[in-house]
């Protein structure tokens, strides 16, 4: 399987590169294989002799985005290692379907800030509830709609009472 | 042997009937049902090149149920070595598509190789799961087969990290095995991991439950917390693995290896010095803390979605890889409950035997109260995370943001119980309890005696905070080593670290501990 | 000659001076704002003073403070370079009540010139032919009335204005009024005077500008033109001498009208008269910049004349050294503004630090640099980085080396207009002489973007490549004691693993 993804624009392609020996790769690019001299000359500036043809790379990197000055011109090309993740997707996505917002321990509402029916976002906060001294917003774990509102500002809850239900 | 027999040509073919496992057809729809095959999953797991397949012309020697006119090389399971980011490492990748991935007496020896070469040589077992279970037809012989993974499983426990991926079903008696390894990773909508089936379930206890409600990827990671990572894709549950191996060493006598080092150990982070709320009631989140002192702000979470009030994970600092517990203040205030407890305590006890230093991050306004906890056996739940922290020998740094109190203040890896570095912020408060609870016991007769008890409350309670919400009585017992400025966290901890790198402790001689279970 | 000179001005024109003067044997004193303490002009001059905050009302147009540093710094003369108080009459005439030398014309050259509608004037009276167009309009009906006379299209522009700012073209007598509004305001906040002009829109004119010279004893020369018709929103972009497409008789006829018209105001010093060239050659005197201006590096290529060093000599009493006689257009030469621009995002000034400065060289090339590796580009001021020349013995010589010479400039840290240059070099069109003022807006920024790429698969191998070599460099290290550096392996669980066998018999 390819080592890179190569992404330009809107188009992508698969590299694979193997060392040969000293500044020595094998290059493919979408199954056309070349092979590479390559060597750093200055700090970031790549001087590549490729099958003979000669020619010269200023580049910087942002993450794994490369911006390569080359004749002149600009090239923006991210180089994405298969086996290295892509940024942590964070899980907020989890969950799916009617999700049931229960008091996570006994406390006072402090206040509530949506309305039934309101349509709310993962993530958005629905209510404040006061306990053990602090003031914990209790947040919508899906996107979805309030269905349901069980309470209102100043009521005190228990454990596992239903707070908020999120469609 | 005929002058015809090529032996070179005799090897391909054979070569090429393993891969192809039960045939083409049970290839394809593993594919349909979006899954990879079992090698697959091993090309993407191990650096290009790098896998070594063993046994691969291994069959099962069962001769009942016709079971001999079937006869597949591999058995139902891939097994074999590589090397992940330059290391040595052994998996194993049950293949679906032979048997169902049932295990039998072959297939369990197979397994078994690997894990002993994965001992004897010290590096890290993977383990890739997607198997129908037992195989029937070898009867006890299936049993007997996963006794001798469960006993490596313990045997390996602590001296090589395991990690398990669920990429497909896993029941039974099987789901064992990756019960005992060090991290278990699923993959969401197609793998499902329970002892007990929804059929079963049905019949006995007459609950009506679908195999993803019960054991899918989203119900161990936020409900069970049987897993601790659950991956969109298999893809990205593979990475996750090669990811997650980066911080561990390949064994109990190493050190986990150095990442690089372009981030500047001794960068300041100013936001910290304004981002933790003044007003004590008021939540934030811990990882904002956490982040800015870790190299490039990565931290890998561990159980992300299960006891939010507490965070685990990995990060680096100055290319060291570090072990992290938090109390998260924005969910249930930071207490430390059941769930909580259990989370970190054993993520502790897997950064100990690893080697591996540990940060924690105190802000606790102590153990969640309530009915539920004390019957649910917080008694013993809790101390297990204390527990934890007393027996760990690696570097421990501990940080108190904000408020760290009783018991809560001792379990949080304190000075008391052989926290090495104990740093607290300026505003830091180490008390029994919070000021309001202190005062109401210390001036009982007081209060009940005063003319407007709420404002006589507020008032000592102020006083109360005003002398002892501050860090410096435990600074001036030697409890707190140093009370830093935010900005300079970083540095903090990195020269600490270093400095602790050689560090040795040890604990009484026994055969193990009695941890509270 | 001066015993010392200050230059009231900022960047790659301030160089300029200071090499000129360097090579006069004169002493150079400079100003700088606080953004300019380490910019270039201040790095190269002997003396430097600071008049305060960035901003340039603040600092650079400040004519008293400039003045207070010429009287502490004993400085003779004062040469405003361009833009900033080169064209601003009073502070000429503030330098003469001081006693100092303003090395440009006499004020009343200024004032004249400077006033537009006026300069029209002058220009009609001097028998040099002008645009049809208005005096400064008036409202409502009086307007569309002048407007009418002189026939549409028109362009509205500011009497006081110049360098190409807040003009707006009215095609149809509907659109007068609205329009009028806009520029009238525009002119008031860019300006400081509403006063707005219109002028007969000459259809695919070019703008074709002649450099003259002139001494304090009355010889007056043109050191021919300059064709400046490839222009972005009105704000030139690149100059060539000679104009690919006037004549050599047109030429000669130019000449002698922009002599003609600095005659007409007695001036003195270096100074362009510009004019708009239809298509059959009919030109129309546009306006006269009384200054150095940002392009005289092409005529200096294809003249041999310093005309820095003769403003200098010419303010210091010295007559013109040669005669219209004596002057011979030799070769072709080109110039490229390079800005701190980014041609992707509508030409954005793109301020920060340079992190990578590589100019070219080689023959024929000529770069007139303001800034430095690692300086960091101020947003306050106009974002011109250099001016990049090259000279060839024709055209298309110049052409070449120019291309040349663009591949060789390398600019890190921040964008610029390079690459838009490249695709301007390229052009048929232009390769072929055969464009006009709107070019770049109507038929140039238009082209495909792709088809200018031709090393994409180079950046796909490279990429490649260097990410390879970012991982072999940032590799996970073992970090044990006598970690075994090859291949990873575990001497920590080899070496307790021998040590627990051999124990045992021990």
């Amino acid at each position: 399987m390819p080592q890179y993804i190569l992404t330009r624009g809107t188009d992508e392609w698969t590299a694979d590169v193997a060392p040969l020996g000293e500044d020595l790769y094998a290059v493919t690019v979408d199954g056309r294989a070349v092979t590479v001299d390559a060597r750093i000359v200055e700090e970031s500036v790549c001087s590549f002799i490729v099958d003979g043809s000669c020619y010269e790379v200023h580049f910087s990197r942002d993450r794994d985005v490369y911006t390569l000055l080359i004749g002149g011109e600009h090239y923006q090309v991210a180089a994405r290692n298969r086996r290295v993740r892509a940024a942590y997707s964070a899980g907020a996505r989890l969950l799916t379907g009617r999700q049931v917002i229960q008091a996570p321990m006994p406390g006072r509402v402090v206040r509530v800030l949506v309305d039934s029916g309101a349509a709310v976002k993962a993530g958005d906060p629905l209510l404040v509830l006061e306990a053990m001294k602090m003031e914990n917003r209790l947040r919508s774990p899906v996107d979805g709609v309030i269905a349901e509102l069980e309470v209102v500002a100043g009521q005190v809850v228990a454990t596992g009472d239903k707070l908020v239900v999120v469609e | 042997m005929t002058s015809e027999w090529d032996p070179i040509a005799e090897l391909d073919r054979r070569t090429e009937e393993a891969l192809l496992g039960e045939g083409r057809e049970r290839l394809d729809k593993q594919h349909q049902a979006g899954k990879m095959t079992a090698r697959e999953r091993l090309a993407l797991l191990m650096d290009e090149g790098t896998l070594t397949e063993l046994d691969r012309f291994v069959t099962h020697r069962c001769r009942d149920f016709g079971m001999g006119e079937r006869l597949v090389p591999g058995d139902g399971v891939v097994t074999g070595y590589g090397r992940i980011n330059g290391r040595l490492t052994f998996a194993f990748s049950q293949d679906f598509t032979v048997f169902g991935g049932s295990l039998g007496e072959a297939y369990a020896r197979k397994v078994c190789k690997v894990m002993d070469l994965a001992q004897k040589n010290g590096a890290p077992m993977i383990g890739l799961n997607d198997s129908g279970g037992a195989r029937i037809q070898e009867g006890v012989m299936s049993l007997a087969g996963y006794a001798d993974i469960f006993l490596r499983n313990v045997l390996v426990s602590g001296v090589i990290p395991q990690i398990s991926a669920i990429m497909g079903p896993c029941a039974g008696g099987a789901v064992y095995s990756p019960a005992m390894t060090d991290f278990i990773l699923m993959v969401k909508n197609t793998s499902s991991l329970f002892v007990t089936g929804p059929d079963v379930i049905r019949a006995v206890t007459h609950e009506e439950v679908t195999k993803e409600e019960l054991g899918g990827a989203l119900t161990h990671s936020t409900r069970s917390g049987v897993s601790h990572f659950a991956a969109d894709s298999e893809e990205e549950c593979l990475l996750l693995i090669r990811e997650l191996l980066t911080y561990m060493p390949q064994n109990n006598l190493e050190d986990a290896p150095l990442g690089p080092t372009d981030d500047d150990p001794l960068r300041e982070a100013k936001e910290l010095d304004t981002l933790i709320p003044a007003n004590p009631n008021q939540p934030y989140d811990m990882r904002d803390v956490i982040r800015p002192i870790l190299d490039h702000g990565v931290l890998l979470e561990v159980q992300e979605h299960y006891a939010q009030n507490i965070v685990v994970g990995f990060g680096r600092v100055g290319g060291r890889s570090v072990g992290i517990v938090g109390n998260q203040p924005m969910v249930l205030a930071g207490v430390l409950d059941i769930d909580a407890s259990v989370k970190a305590a054993r993520f502790v006890r897997f950064c100990d035997c690893f080697n591996i230093p540990l940060l924690t991050f105190v802000d606790v306004p102590g153990f969640l109260p309530g009915v539920d906890q004390e019957l649910g056996g917080i008694i013993r739940q809790g101390s297990k995370l204390l527990y934890a922290f007393c027996e760990a020998t690696v570097p421990k740094i501990t940080l108190i943001t904000r408020k760290a109190y009783g018991g809560a203040y001792d379990v949080m890896s304190s000075k008391h119980i052989r926290g090495d570095m104990n740093f607290a912020y300026p505003w830091a408060e180490i008390a029994v309890m919070g000021p309001e609870g202190a005062v109401n016991i210390i001036f009982r007769k007081e209060l009940a005696g005063a003319a407007d008890a709420q404002a006589e409350r507020t008032r000592l309670a102020d006083e109360y905070r005003e002398r002892f919400a501050n860090p410096y009585s435990a600074a001036g017992l030697g409890y707190v080593d140093e009370v830093i400025l935010p900005r300079r966290t970083r540095q903090k901890i990195f020269t600490a670290l270093e400095m602790l790198k050689d560090k040795r402790d040890t604990n009484p001689q026994k055969k193990h501990g009695n941890i509270p279970l | 000659m001066f015993k010392k000179v200050l230059v009231a001005n900022r960047g790659e024109i301030t160089v300029r001076i200071i090499r000129a003067c360097r090579e006069l044997d004169i002493p150079v004193v400079v100003v700088y704002s606080d953004a300019d303490r380490t910019a270039l002009h201040v790095r190269y001059a002997d003396e430097a003073y600071s008049i305060g905050p960035a901003p340039s009302v603040e600092s650079y147009l400040v004519a008293e403070k400039i003045l207070e540093v010429a009287k502490k710094s004993g400085a003779e003369a004062v040469h405003p370079g361009y833009g900033f108080l080169s064209e601003n009459y009073r502070f000429a005439r503030m330098c003469a009540e001081a006693g100092l030398t303003f090395i440009g014309p006499s004020p009343e050259a200024m004032e004249s010139m400077g006033d537009k509608v006026a300069a029209r004037g002058v220009m009609a009276a001097a028998g040099v032919p002008i645009v049809p167009g208005t005096a400064p309009l008036t409202e409502g009906g009086a307007a569309a009335a002048a407007v009418a006379e002189i026939g549409y299209p028109v362009m509205l522009k500011p009497s006081a204005g110049g360098g190409g700012k807040g003009m707006q073209v009215v095609e149809r007598p509907e659109e007068l009024l609205e329009a009028l509004d806009a520029t009238r305001a525009l002119a008031l906040s860019a300006f400081g005077d509403g006063a707005v002009y219109a002028e007969r829109y000459v259809t695919k004119p070019r703008h074709v500008e002649i450099q003259v010279l002139a001494d304090h004893y009355g010889n007056i020369v043109h050191l021919f033109e300059r064709e400046c018709s490839i222009q972005r929103r009105h704000q030139k972009v690149i100059e060539e001498a000679p104009s690919p497409f006037i004549s050599a008789s047109t030429r000669q006829a130019m000449g002698e009208a922009a002599v003609q018209a600095a005659r007409s105001v007695h001036y003195a010093g270096a100074g362009t008269v510009e004019f708009l060239v239809d298509a059959d050659e009919r030109f129309y005197f546009l306006e006269m910049n009384t200054r150095l201006q940002v392009e005289h590096a092409v005529t200096e290529l294809v003249t041999g004349v310093d005309l820095v060093k003769m403003q200098l000599q010419v303010a210091a009493g010295e007559p013109l050294p040669f005669t219209q006689d004596d002057l011979r257009l030799s070769g072709a030469a080109i110039e490229c503004r390079i800005y701190a621009e980014d041609p992707d995002r509508d030409f954005m000034p793109s301020p920060g630090r340079i992190t990578v400065l590589r100019a070219p060289g080689g023959p024929g090339v000529r770069d007139d640099v303001g800034v430095y590796e690692g300086f960091e580009v101020p947003l306050y001021y106009d974002p011109l980085l250099s001016k990049l020349s090259a000279w060839g013995r024709d055209r298309d010589e110049a052409i070449g080396r120019m291309r040349r010479a663009l591949s060789e400039y390398v600019v890190e840290g921040i964008k610029t207009n390079i690459p838009f240059h490249q695709r301007v070099l390229r052009h048929p069109d232009f390769l072929a002489g055969e464009f006009d003022t709107s070019f770049i807006d109507d038929r140039f920024l238009a082209v495909d973007r792709e088809s200018a790429c031709p090393d994409a698969e180079r950046a796909l191998v490279a990429s490649a490549v260097l990410a390879y070599m970012e991982e072999e460099a940032k590799a996970l290290r073992t970090a044990g004691v006598g970690g075994d550096e090859s291949g990873g392996g575990s001497f920590a669980w080899r070496s307790a693993g021998r040590r627990a066998v051999v124990r045992r018999w021990g």
